[in-house]
């Protein structure tokens, strides 16, 4: 009895016990976007340029359709490659084009398996760090260098962020 | 060939800027810097001091008095093509050259642990016969360059990290040759016999009375004008797509303290094999590391920053293992850039917000070295075993507190 109780008490306590460092590899956001645009996507879309008439979309871009999108003559695409914006791995990053110009784009964030803290908390925190914005905790709308990033919590647990020209951030759809 | 006036043009510049280049001998020296002048570089001292031969060697500049500075494209040495040549310098002086030959780390490149038992068992046999065929070859081509078999010497104190090594005297150089199954291949070559014989950078170091050397640790320390307190002088070994960052910031700080080991070497004596930590002996290496440097790398579960504040201005550097996320690193990769820029900018306030994006105890787990303070500010002075840019990094000592799960402090 004695040395089963024993046993126990060293087998808890080697499962307690930290883990050895286990490395990363430093290649962080070094894949996807990053590699075609030569910058983080969140870099390229406060680019006044990436707003401007004609503008191009680095990298692989497929035609998109969005039952909620009744403008026909807005035009939308969708990342076909991987991308972490505001160093978090993005589900899905769609851009809008009106008049041969981006009007939005839009990135949704999905939980990951690995990540056990609050998505919100997370993307407004990096926003901030992004934004050099600080100042507000409970912020979830930025502006910075013309252009407007708003945050928003989606029902499913998604987050999901705008960035647009701040002239036409008037509400997010 | 049809050439209308653009396309004339156009040549006439690319010519007139090709003669330029000439003229200034700039493709001179850039044809000179990319060939590694074979054999005299392992043989003769004169060659380490040629201004090209110095110049060509990657980053130019280093931010360190000790550096290890790349070597852009490693030739053929005995028949192989080396995983890389780094040269380690002491201010401008270059003091060895190592030819690292065959490393298991580089080889595998990261392995998680998941996948760990497999990368072994698929690799095991042909990474031994890689390794046979790479120490013999090496062995041999030290034979034909030194015209003898080699004496055999045993290094370092502690059972884990003594090196049996064969000794060659090159030209006028001294190499070291060093192998171990599984794991290691590499050659080392120093100007000085008697470093070729220590583990110590400077064997001078070694018979250091402990007030001398704490004396001379404290005057590596320094205040800026912001009120940092940081040490100068830690040196900056990249770990690569390697699952090395536990070794990395050891031997980062531990040639600091004058112990003369690369990361490789730690990696090999640690048994990180086939890519992964997993199994690995790296707390043990560093008990053996403090016990070589005739100091003592204690190991606390907890981070303390008063604590910290006081190993810090005695000039001793603080190796830390804390929880690790991509998502959180970016708070420190952003704010570095704009810190840069701006000297006002702060880092966000530890609130609950914030707090709930720290790394908890499902994150990967990662080494830094710790290298100063700002008292006034908060912050933690760290730098991360990725390259250059990520040297004097800064977090918020309440996050350092938060997420570490291992201080080694180390105690002359």
């Amino acid at each position: 009895m004695k040395n089963n109780v024993t046993s126990l008490f060293i087998a808890l306590a080697l499962a307690l016990w930290p883990k050895p460092a286990q490395a990363i590899p430093n290649q962080i956001g070094g894949v996807g976007f990053v590699n075609p645009a030569g910058m983080r996507f969140e870099n390229f879309a406060v680019l006044s340029n990436t707003w401007k008439a004609n503008a191009k979309l680095p990298g692989d871009w497929q035609d998109w359709q969005d039952p909620l999108n009744k403008d026909n003559h807005v035009i939308l695409y969708r990342l076909n490659m991987s991308a972490e914006v505001f160093g978090i791995s993005a589900s899905q990053i769609t851009a809008q084009v009106k008049d041969d110009k981006i009007s939005l784009f839009k990135i949704i964030f999905g939980k990951s398996t690995k990540q056990t803290h609050n998505l919100v908390d997370q993307v407004i925190t990096n926003i901030q760090s992004f934004t050099g914005n600080t100042s507000e905790s409970d912020q979830e709308s930025f502006n910075f260098k013309k252009i407007n990033i708003r945050v928003q919590k989606s029902a499913n647990g998604a987050v999901i962020v705008t960035i647009r020209p701040q002239t036409t951030a008037v509400t997010s759809r | 060939m049809n050439l209308d006036h653009s396309q004339i043009t156009r040549l006439f510049v690319r010519a007139a800027l090709l003669i330029s280049l000439l003229v200034t001998g700039q493709i001179q020296a850039q044809a000179k810097g990319t060939s590694f002048p074979l054999p005299s570089a392992l043989k003769d001292p004169k060659t380490w001091d040629d201004a090209d031969f110095i110049a060509a060697w990657q980053p130019q500049k280093a931010a360190a008095k000790i550096a290890h500075k790349t070597w852009p494209e490693p030739p053929l040495i005995f028949g192989l093509r080396p995983h890389q040549i780094s040269g380690h310098f002491i201010g401008e002086k270059l003091e060895s050259i190592t030819l690292l030959f065959l490393d298991s780390g580089t080889h595998f490149g990261y392995v998680p642990r998941e996948q760990a038992a497999a990368t072994k068992k698929m690799n095991r046999e042909s990474f031994q016969a890689l390794h046979a065929e790479t120490s013999n070859k090496v062995q041999q081509g030290l034979q034909q360059l030194t015209g003898a078999k080699g004496h055999p010497t045993s290094l370092g104190l502690t059972p884990m990290l003594r090196q049996d090594v064969l000794l060659f005297t090159s030209g006028n150089l001294t190499a070291r040759y060093y192998s171990i199954p599984e794991q290691l291949v590499k050659v080392t070559f120093y100007r000085d016999a008697n470093q070729a014989q220590s583990l110590w950078l400077d064997p001078a170091k070694a018979t250091l009375k402990r007030r001398d050397r704490i004396k001379q640790l404290a005057e590596n320390v320094f205040t800026a004008e912001n009120g940092d307190r940081r040490l100068a002088s830690i040196p900056l070994f990249p770990q690569g797509d390697r699952a090395y960052c536990g070794v990395s910031a050891l031997a980062m700080s531990m040639q600091y303290m004058g112990l003369n080991l690369d990361t490789e070497d730690y990696a090999a004596a640690a048994g990180i094999r086939y890519g992964s930590t997993k199994g690995s002996k790296i707390k043990e290496v560093y008990e053996a590391a403090g016990r070589e440097a005739n100091m003592r790398l204690s190991r606390s579960t907890k981070f303390d920053f008063r604590k910290a504040q006081a190993v810090l201005d005695s000039g001793l550097p603080i190796i830390v293992w804390r929880r690790w996320a991509k998502e959180r690193d970016y708070v420190h990769t952003t704010f570095a850039a704009r810190f840069a820029q701006d000297p006002n900018a702060l880092l966000p306030k530890p609130d609950s917000r914030d707090r709930a994006t720290w790394p908890d105890k499902k994150a990967f787990s990662h080494a830094s070295v710790i290298t100063g303070y700002n008292a006034k500010r908060g912050e933690i002075i760290f730098t991360e075993s990725w390259g250059e840019e990520a040297r004097n990094r800064r977090m918020r000592f309440e996050e350092m507190e938060g997420t570490v799960y291992y201080t080694f402090y180390p105690k002359l």
